[in-house]
């Protein structure tokens, strides 16, 4: 019986050691999967900006802190550069401002940035000892890559001796996640000047060619997204009115010259050449995948509301709403341009003539909403570089 | 190369009383080791000794941390410098005091033997960054402490430890292949050893254990890779003396990993200069700072 017991007790023991190592386990577990989540959130940011800020409130739920600057690192100049703040303010210095600033001056920042480790200085503007103020401060260097890209300078309401190994090390590998989300960001941001770019050189393209509509595409494109935003679509809609304005006439790119530089009235079968450039158009955007969202826009631009359009003739709701959006704004501009066989219009006779055409061949819907930004429309025209100027085409 | 494990141990029993690390440092590696602990938690056990913690701030001060401001607590030291770079510190001041305090016989002079092993942490340490190694401060202390089995040696048996110098300089062969054959053991192995009863961490330990067969499994830990090289390269450069008179020749395996070419080794030359400069208060604590 004795040695029954004592085997039941070294069970005993054995479960409490088992327990005591799952508690372990728990908690690095939950650890573990802190740490995860944080970088999840990090890592979901497409922007540069939107990382910095992402990266500051994924900080806060590590250490509580009392307000917060992030620094960019200028490696020409070999400097930090203030980029974000939060919960205190440098236009009128207080205290606290003040003694962010003078870590910065004294060298303590480019310090900590240049040994790529997380760092904890004691308040010490009051030029007392580590454990004579309540506040420390913490720096926290961003490196991508072991490349160091900024710093986080937070501070903190504890003593500069309360820190942790873990602690420490939780928030560099934070913060270098949130490099690596920086660099990819930057590497996004730069695929995404480019595409711009490449729609920006297509529509010169056509403008190149037909010198007369020089401006006519940056115009469309802006009326549209003025339009577009007035409506309340969304960004991603608002950018696709944008770029469709831009390409809308990339198919004249393939009209004979003689019929797109023509200086008179075109016959009816030259008409019917012109009239292929948004079918042509549309077949160009259709081969590149990143832009194979236009071709609606690009391929019904010429469909008018009340049916009497090309190239298919549909009527009503059935043309994309961008491609009627479009339509409004060509009109418009071809309207209030100089063409060949008209002189251009005054913009408010532009307006009239949408208005006295709504429901026929524009959207009145689409009207309405072009008369609400119209102030917008002539500030742009009086304004940036979008003035009157030679024009032909709109056919 | 290696000795087997039962003739070291055979060989080690010659040397009775191997030293012990003082009890501060001891618990320091113990603090150190525990992520949870915070830098006030070290600071009360390396305040117990008024010495250590003088030592190790001046050290904390010095223009090879290069910190712009005035370090005047160990906590703020832990917190500037990291718990590892303060560790790592206690531990070398400790060893230095126990096995490379000036003691001048014959041919062996410690001072010129410590500026040896600072030249070889300063080196260590630069290879280790030029390759992205993560933990360059444990590369000087590495170098720093790689040959604390020569003067064990030398402390042990005086006789025999210089007996195998004057071999490995008439014969021109490996000091540690004259150990062996002269002693049955080599620094390599004894130092290993002695890192292994203190405790250190294992990858110190790996550094001062395989300096000498870096590539023997295949690719080279970059540890023992930056130790194995530095040391080399130091006695190339006639930087400080340390007993070896063998030909210096740097593991294929280890020039491959650290891309040690002709200009490689320039920029590392002209690199040691400068730093060597900074590190000027690692080699006064030889005169008894």
């Amino acid at each position: 019986m004795d040695a029954h017991e004592e085997k039941i007790r070294e069970l005993e023991r054995h479960i409490d050691t088992l327990e005591q190592i799952n508690e372990g386990l728990r908690l690095s577990f939950e650890e573990l999967s802190q740490l995860y989540r944080l970088s999840e959130t990090i890592a979901s940011a497409l922007t540069f900006s939107r990382v910095l800020t992402l990266l500051l409130d994924v900080l806060r739920e590590v250490v509580d802190y009392d307000a917060a600057v992030l620094y960019l690192f200028d490696e020409r100049a070999n400097k930090l550069v203030r980029n974000l703040s939060k919960s205190v303010s440098f236009d009128a210095p207080g205290d606290l401002a003040r003694r962010f600033e003078a870590q910065l001056a004294d060298g303590s920042l480019l310090w900590a940035l240049k040994q790529g480790r997380t760092m904890v200085l004691a308040d010490s503007v009051r030029g007392s000892d580590a454990e004579d103020s309540g506040r420390s401060f913490l720096m926290v260097p961003i490196l991508a890559r072991g490349k160091p890209v900024g710093l986080v300078h937070l501070a903190v309401p504890a003593g500069a001796g309360s820190f942790s190994q873990r602690d420490l090390s939780l928030l560099s590998i934070l913060a270098n996640q949130a490099g690596i989300s920086l660099e990819n960001a930057r590497l996004y941001e730069a695929v995404r000047r480019d595409y711009v770019d490449v729609i920006q050189a297509l529509a010169g393209a056509v403008d190149a060619r037909d010198h007369y509509t020089r401006e006519h595409s940056n115009r469309v494109s802006a009326y549209a997204v003025l339009i577009a935003r007035q409506l309340k679509l969304d960004e991603g809609f608002v950018e696709s009115v944008q770029f469709g304005g831009l390409l809308h006439d990339i198919g004249k790119i393939g009209i004979p010259d003689q019929i797109l530089n023509k200086p008179a009235r075109l016959t009816d079968e030259e008409f019917k050449v012109m009239k292929s450039h948004s079918s042509l158009g549309a077949g160009l955007l259709r081969r590149v995948e990143s832009l194979s969202h236009l071709v609606p826009l690009v391929l019904y631009h010429h469909e008018r509301f009340d049916g009497r359009g090309y190239p298919e003739g549909l009527a009503g709701k059935k043309i994309p709403l961008g491609a009627r959006i479009l339509n409004v704004a060509d009109s418009f501009e071809t309207i209030t341009s100089d063409r060949v066989y008209h002189k251009a219009r005054t913009l408010e006779e532009g307006r009239e003539e949408l208005r006295r055409c709504a429901g026929g061949q524009f959207d009145p819907e689409l009207v309405d909403a072009f008369e609400q930004v119209f102030d917008q429309v002539r500030e742009l025209r009086d304004g940036h570089g979008l003035g009157p100027g030679p024009g032909k085409g709109g056919a | 190369m290696a000795l087997p494990n039962g003739e070291l141990q055979k060989a080690l029993t010659r040397f009775k009383d191997l030293p012990t690390l003082p009890d501060v440092v001891a618990r320091v590696m113990q603090i150190v080791s525990n992520p949870l602990t915070t830098a006030e938690d070290l600071n009360q056990v390396i305040s117990l000794d008024q010495a250590l913690t003088f030592k190790v701030l001046r050290l904390a001060n010095s223009a090879y941390y290069g910190f712009p401001k005035e370090i005047t607590h160990i906590t703020q030291a832990v917190m500037i410098l990291g718990f590892n770079t303060i560790r790592n510190l206690a531990l070398s001041v400790s060893v230095h005091k126990m096995l490379f305090a000036d003691r001048d016989k014959g041919l062996f002079n410690y001072r010129d033997f410590w500026k040896h092993c600072v030249a070889v942490g300063v080196c260590a340490r630069i290879l280790s960054r030029r390759i992205g190694y993560k933990n360059e401060e444990n590369a000087f202390t590495a170098g720093l402490l790689h040959d604390i089995g020569k003067s064990l040696l030398e402390r042990m048996d005086h006789a025999g430890f210089m007996g195998a110098i004057e071999a490995s300089q008439q014969r021109q062969i490996p000091l540690w292949q004259a150990e062996q054959e002269l002693l049955g053991v080599d620094h390599a192995a004894v130092g290993g050893r002695l890192a292994e009863i203190w405790n250190l961490p294992s990858d110190l330990r790996g550094a001062i254990e395989l300096q000498h067969r870096p590539g023997e499994d295949g690719v080279p830990d970059p540890l023992v890779a930056a130790v194995h090289a530095a040391n080399q390269l130091c006695r190339e450069l006639g930087l400080g003396t340390d007993g070896d008179f063998g030909p210096t020749l740097i593991d294929p395996a280890v020039e491959k990993l650290l891309r040690l070419d002709a200009a490689a080794r320039t920029e590392i030359a002209a690199e040691m200069d400068l730093r060597l400069k900074e590190a000027e208060e690692f080699l006064k604590f030889s005169r008894g700072a």
